[in-house]
């Protein structure tokens, strides 16, 4: 019987499509239309109901006045109808992440209140400790007053029985489900419209660790983590200044996403500050998970291969480039910053090139460009000398290339290709094996596999040595969005080259420069300061000392464009002459 | 004015304007000169800048006149829509036929240098899409991307000339006075019109922060390029002599093959050449963009950019006509060269006309 | 999405494009590399072109492949002699037998037989600086014979292809002086079409199987006054560089030794370093060698204002004395004195011997023409006052100034106390 079933089933050409197998609907059904149907229906009934509650608040409160009326909300006196809408609103049979904890609060008479707060995102110990006993066993602390047994009311609760350090009171129950979403405690009262949030967060949160992609020998060792209230603490501690500013704006209709934006008023451009705030409050999005995603959002050129913002993980880059004047945007539950506005110079940048000396500083950002430069052009360049410009070649060194292509049946195109393409596999396998055998797959696939297609007589010798330098230079330059678009690019002048030799690459390069060159990054041209050219620091590749930096970058326009005076170095008996010119001309501005 | 955005300063200005004339030095201008010249080469281009910086003076002050103008809206504005349109025109037409010119010329010198057997065509295609693409992007953008590829093009000329100073020959340079002094100076004279591109930048005086931006980068961008043709030129009678280097079709890519830096670093000559291309690309995109520009503000249409696709199909198709390059040759020497005085005359008409009808200045003034 | 769709449709049909015949692109495998190229008058045709081909299997893979044997000392190239009605043509013809195509691009050298360059060389060079592939910086050497046999027998047992050997050679001019400074195309044919000066470049010939081991040398000129093919010499590499081809406009004329060639060098103020040899001045049996390093700029000057034009100039010399094989102690200050005028008097001897050879050729091989143009204002005077016809009635005074500077790391001769 199974058997027959079985044979059926494999022979019968119809079956193809087993009727009784799960799907969730076919092309032509019209998207989850009944399901859709059936939930909007619950959610407008309660909506409905709502809203009467509030027109109804709305007129009694009308008679009262103004102040009244601003505080009308949708939320009934009725105990349980809050309740029932809270439940429905959570969807709460089913969902069981909100917790709704009936109490009787020991006044005279009793008062029926209900705790509302979601699990795992509170301190089950402030709520216990802080809400829960106050409430419902010390009443009597507050009976002490001549008054006799204590009544209840609104102020008796928020003045004496809450010792939260942050309580404020809510009218809608809109606003009671924002609260308990971001992990407050909210205590709605039998006979009340107003109901009291009580801060009690305490999200899962990772400690502070070393930085991942940033790391630097000398400097600090800390980067941001997942909560952004903790990486704005991290920027400000090395801030002190009354005027760095946290604006907070949510993005998002699903997630609600806190996005801070942070600034130090009186340095930054507002129009600056301005702009960015108009972009992210324009983002008509359901969720952001991410700075990466935002900045997709936000960015002018979001299609570009260069990134147009920069994204850090340093709290102290964070810092110094929002004493410069640029604006940072964090994102709760991302554990980076972004940066507006960024120029090209800053993707060679690091935090540890200001830590060191000068000289090393820019010493090691010409290294990046000659990487970069390595990696996105000798591919192309290898190709054009061997197939068109081979008389470049030392004579040598082309009859040794000569002999050793003479064994491979490819053009060295395809090969050139299929090592790199090699290389990018071993690459992105290598970043997804787990991390205790990744260096040793690693190894093998390169040792091994570079030994072996030469052993085949599949590559010539040279080409893994082109291969390895490019990749090799390729993770020299800091910033991984900029290192990705290399990798990108370097494809494209490679074909470029294939075609028309020198020609085709110069062609691609020019190509690129103009692109560049058109580029802005939120108003500010992206290869400032140095292409258009502009005073003021000129931080580029060639980093200036610290002490010589006397002006904030001029091309993100801030509003004090001095930030340190003109002699710094006040005691240096070489500055004794300027010291008594200068004598009190005030110390402007933040760190550098 | 129409809708092409960006402030252009002097410094980016000088850059465009030098790199877009001194690609003329990686072509045969430098023979022209010797063939005019002889050992005295070196004069004549002192001689043809001076004139060049005289002639320019009445642009600068029509721009200035006109603060915020182009060429084709100061012509609309001093002779009215109809001998307005028909000068600015004029000038459009001569920068795209310097265009063609430059253009196959370029081609004709990469097919000898780089690529013999690939067909020019394509070579034409490839460079008119960078133009198109650059003239895209806008000025600004072009203007940055000069500024970043300039110091790769002076090195490129740099490395050749120093590199190739063991060869030179002082006494190639006598007899001093070449064909003699009145040769020399109305030679230079002449020859004026090897500046006439520096009136792509009036026509582009709208991008110009300040009419003195303008004025400053056109004075020192022409006295640049005259300083440097000057010593490429005696560099050149130097280490060729005068008759061969007349003979040159490309003086600067035979001085590139000359460049011999030892067994390992010889025969390098495609990759300085390919520096030129950037020099190349430059100059013909700003005189491409200059044209589209010009023709967008005298005929009054709201934008350029619809304009580059067939203004770029038509240099294609006229770049490919002459038959053989000594055709262009004779074409730019004929032509190019001799119009180019009569363009760098039309500002200064403009100008007078403009002082006898009390336009502009401060009465004009938008 | 349409677009991208047909975005990805270009591109695939570009990609074939870029893997195929891309008009100029060659694999390496796919091209014969002409290492050095010989010319000579031809037997049928006008000119005979003699090739020598890179092998780069042999040239190459003798440490890693070739059937590791090592000890096959087979030559790393092919030689093949083609014969055409011009060198442009008989290159083409090595395509009809040779299966890779012809490429001139890693060339460094041209030879030329003595036969054809007294004939005439520009109906050749013309060939060599139209052709993309020739380079003016390759060498243009004359060679004594027929540069077929030259490029056949020529060995070098130092370098693995005699290519290298030749790049080598040339650029120890300065070094020894034995060959002139200017031998590349380009210095020909700059000097042969301007009136400045008459080219001259390399001379080179094959050992010559019977020449003698020990020469005697009777007019006590200096060792080098010899020239390729006589080398008084045995074993080595079978190539000789000593001395210069000599042309009036693109004939050759005449050749000159190694030490003319010095004397050349030396007027031209391009003469670095070399040994110099004459009979010691006390005691004519013994010789006498110096060290001989350029002194201060050589100062030269013309006067037109005669009936003949008249040049007078000056070459300073600084020396280190190397060798004296008399024994007699020249640091005292007077003979120190004798020895320079010797060599002064030597030099200006053999300079004014070179000059009347040259001004019988009517070759300004100097460059006096330079210093001339200075003294005449304009071309049209220049080109109408013919320098070259009026050269040889030129009087030319050209006098030596020798410095003795150092005297090695020991200041008295050896002695022995017997």
């Amino acid at each position: 019987m199974q058997f027959w079933q079985w044979l059926k089933r494999s022979l019968d050409p119809s079956a193809t499509f087993q009727n009784q197998a799960f799907s969730l609907g076919d092309r032509g059904s019209k998207p989850a239309a009944e399901e859709r149907g059936s939930a909007w229906l619950k959610d407008a009934e309660m909506r409905t109901e709502r809203v009467l509650t509030h027109i109804d608040s709305i007129l009694q409160a009308a008679s009262q006045g103004t102040e009244a009326l601003a505080q009308a909300g949708d939320i009934t006196p009725d105990l349980s109808v809050n309740r029932r809408r809270l439940e429905a609103m959570f969807r709460l049979p089913v969902n069981k992440d909100l917790i709704l904890r009936e109490v009787e609060i020991a006044t005279q008479p009793p008062t029926r209140a209900v705790v509302c707060f979601m699990e795992g995102l509170v301190d089950r110990n402030v709520i216990n400790r802080d809400i829960l006993q106050p409430l419902m066993l010390l009443t009597h602390l507050a009976e002490e007053g001549e008054h006799g047994p204590t009544r209840f009311s609104l102020r008796l609760v928020v003045d004496r029985l809450l010792p939260g350090h942050q309580v404020s009171e809510k009218q809608t129950l809109k606003e009671v489900a924002d609260s308990i979403l971001s992990g407050d405690t909210v205590l709605l009262f039998d006979g009340e419209r107003t109901a009291i949030a009580v801060e009690t967060k305490q999200p899962p949160v990772r400690s502070v660790t070393e930085p991942k992609v940033e790391q630097t020998i000398q400097g600090p060792h800390d980067s941001f983590v997942e909560a952004f209230r903790m990486n704005v603490a991290m920027v400000r501690r090395r801030l002190k200044d009354p005027r760095v500013v946290t604006e907070i704006l949510t993005v998002g209709q699903v997630s609600s996403t806190y996005v801070a934006v942070m600034y130090i008023d009186g340095v930054v451009n507002p129009k600056l500050v301005a702009e960015v705030k108009r972009r992210i409050q324009g983002i008509r999005v359901d969720t952001v998970t991410d700075v990466g995603v935002l900045a997709q959002y936000v960015e002018d050129a979001p299609s570009s291969l260069m990134p147009t913002s920069l994204t850090t993980e340093r709290p102290d880059r964070t810092a110094a480039y929002l004493a410069e004047g640029h604006v940072a945007v964090f994102v709760d539950n991302s554990p980076h910053a972004l940066i507006f506005p960024v120029t090209f110079w800053s993707l060679f940048q690091t935090a540890e090139d200001y830590y060191l000396r000068y000289p090393f500083g820019s010493f090691l950002r010409y290294t990046r460009l000659a990487s970069v430069l390595t990696s996105l052009t000798v591919p192309a360049l290898y190709i054009a000398l061997v197939n068109y410009h081979r008389e470049m070649i030392p004579t040598e060194l082309m009859l040794f290339l000569a002999a050793a292509r003479e064994t491979v049946p490819m053009p060295s195109l395809v090969e050139l290709l299929l090592m790199e393409i090699s290389f990018e596999l071993i690459r992105e396998a290598a970043t997804r094996i787990p991390n205790i055998i990744g260096p040793t797959i690693g190894l093998v696939a390169s040792l091994i596999l570079g030994q072996a297609a030469v052993e085949a007589r599949i590559v010539s010798p040279l080409l893994i040595l082109v291969v390895a330098i490019t990749g090799l230079a390729s993770f020299a330059l800091p910033n991984v969005l900029a290192s990705f678009a290399i990798r990108l690019l370097r494809f494209a002048l490679l074909i470029a080259a294939a075609v028309l030799g020198f020609y085709g690459l110069a062609a691609g390069m020019l190509l690129l420069v103009v692109y560049l060159s058109g580029m802005r990054s939120v108003g500010v041209p992206y290869l400032a300061p140095v292409a258009p050219r502009m005073e003021g620091s000129q931080d580029t590749m060639m980093q200036p000392p610290a002490y010589t930096m006397e002006f904030r970058p001029r091309h993100v326009r801030p509003v004090d464009e001095r930030r340190q005076a003109d002699i710094t170095r006040p005691w240096d008996p070489m500055n004794r002459a300027g010291t008594e010119r200068n004598h009190d001309s005030p110390q402007e501005g933040g760190s550098p | 004015m129409t809708t092409r955005g960006g402030h252009i300063g002097a410094l980016e200005g000088v850059i465009l304007l030098f790199a877009s004339l001194a690609a003329k030095l990686f072509l045969q201008y430098p023979a022209f000169l010797i063939d005019v010249g002889g050992p005295a080469a070196w004069q004549v281009a002192l001689v043809m800048t001076a004139s060049a910086l005289l002639i320019f003076l009445p642009a600068a002050a029509l721009a200035r006149r006109f603060p915020g103008l182009g060429l084709g809206e100061i012509g609309q504005e001093v002779t009215g829509p109809a001998l307005g349109t028909l000068l600015t025109l004029a000038v459009s037409a001569w920068l795209l036929a310097a265009v063609c010119i430059t253009i196959r010329k370029v081609t004709e010198n990469f097919i000898v240098a780089m690529l013999p057997a690939t067909p020019p065509s394509m070579l034409i295609i490839v460079m008119l899409i960078c133009v198109a693409y650059a003239s895209y992007r806008g000025f600004e953008a072009l203007a940055r991307a000069a500024q970043i590829l300039f110091p790769i093009v002076v090195t490129g000329l740099l490395v050749m000339l120093i590199f190739n100073l063991p060869r030179a020959e002082p006494g190639r340079l006598f007899p001093f006075w070449g064909y003699g002094l009145q040769q020399t100076a109305l030679a230079g004279v002449v020859y004026t019109g090897m500046t006439a591109e520096a009136v792509a930048l009036l026509v582009l005086g709208a991008s110009f922060r300040t009419p003195d931006a303008l004025r400053s980068s056109g004075l020192i961008g022409v006295a640049l390029f005259g300083v440097t043709s000057a010593v490429v030129t005696a560099m050149l009678a130097m280490i060729f002599g005068p008759p061969d280097a007349a003979q040159q079709p490309f003086p600067m890519f035979t001085l590139a093959r000359l460049v011999y830096l030892g067994r390992f670093l010889q025969r390098t000559e495609s990759l300085i050449v390919m520096f030129w291309f950037f020099a190349a690309a430059v100059r013909i995109a700003m005189l491409f963009h200059a044209a589209a520009v010009g023709i967008a503000d005298s005929l009054g249409l709201p934008a350029y950019r619809p304009l580059i696709f067939p203004l770029a199909v038509l240099v294609f198709s006229l770049s490919l006509l002459p038959e053989d390059f000594l055709v262009v040759l004779r074409l730019e020497r004929d032509w190019i060269r001799t119009t180019g005085n009569l363009v760098l005359l039309i500002p200064l008409l403009l100008l007078m006309i403009a002082v006898v009808r009390r336009k502009g200045g401060t009465v004009g003034a938008p | 999405m349409r677009r991208k769709t047909l975005a990805t449709l270009l591109m695939l049909l570009l990609l074939p494009m870029t893997l195929t015949g891309c008009w100029d692109r060659f694999e390496l495998e796919e091209l014969a590399f002409v290492l050095l190229l010989g010319i000579d008058k031809g037997q049928q045709d006008a000119f005979a072109v003699t090739a020598m081909i890179a092998i780069p299997n042999r040239m190459a893979g003798s440490s890693e492949r070739g059937g590791g044997g090592g000890g096959s000392k087979e030559r790393p190239y092919l030689i093949t002699t083609v014969e055409g009605p011009t060198v442009a043509a008989a290159v083409e013809m090595l395509g009809g037998y040779i299966d890779r195509r012809i490429s001139v691009d890693h060339a460094t050298a041209v030879f030329m037989g003595e036969e054809l360059a007294r004939e005439g060389v520009m109906q050749a060079m013309d060939a060599l600086i139209r052709h993309r592939g020739f380079r003016r910086t390759n060498l243009f050497v004359v060679v004594k014979g027929t540069a077929k046999e030259f490029l056949n027998k020529a060995t070098s047992d130092l370098e693995q292809n005699p290519q290298r050997h030749l790049e080598k050679i040339a650029a120890n001019y300065r070094q020894y002086g034995l060959l002139p400074a200017h031998g590349q195309i380009h210095h020909f044919v700059t000097h042969a079409s301007t009136h400045y000066l008459s080219p001259v470049t390399y001379y080179a010939a094959l050992k010559t199987e019977d020449s003698p081991s020990v020469r005697t040398r009777t007019d006590g000129t200096d060792n080098t006054n010899t020239v390729s093919g006589s080398l008084p010499r045995e074993g080595g590499p079978n190539l000789e560089f000593v001395g210069a081809a000599v042309f009036r406009g693109d004939k050759m004329v005449g050749v000159l030794t190694g030490e003319e060639n010095r004397l050349l060098l030396m007027v031209q103020g391009r003469f670095a370093r070399g040994i110099l040899t004459i009979p010691d001045p006390n005691d004519p049996q013994h010789h006498i060698t110096l060290d001989v390093r350029r002194g201060r700029p050589v100062r030269i000057s013309a006067d037109l204002s005669g009936s003949h034009p008249r040049i007078t100039g000056r070459i300073a010399l600084e020396a280190q004395l190397f060798e004296t094989s008399s024994g007699i102690d020249y640091t005292e200050p007077e003979l120190q004195e004798q020895l320079e005028e010797a060599f002064e008097k030597y030099l200006e001897r053999r300079l004014r011997e070179l000059i009347r050879k040259t001004q019988d050729w009517g070759t300004d091989i100097f460059g006096f023409g330079y210093y001339v143009a200075r003294r005449i204002a304009t071309v049209p005077e220049w080109l109408a006052y013919e320098w070259p016809e009026r050269y040889p009635d030129a009087e030319v005074d050209i006098a030596v100034e020798m410095t003795l500077r150092r005297f090695g790391t020991q200041i008295s001769p050896p002695f022995s106390t017997e």
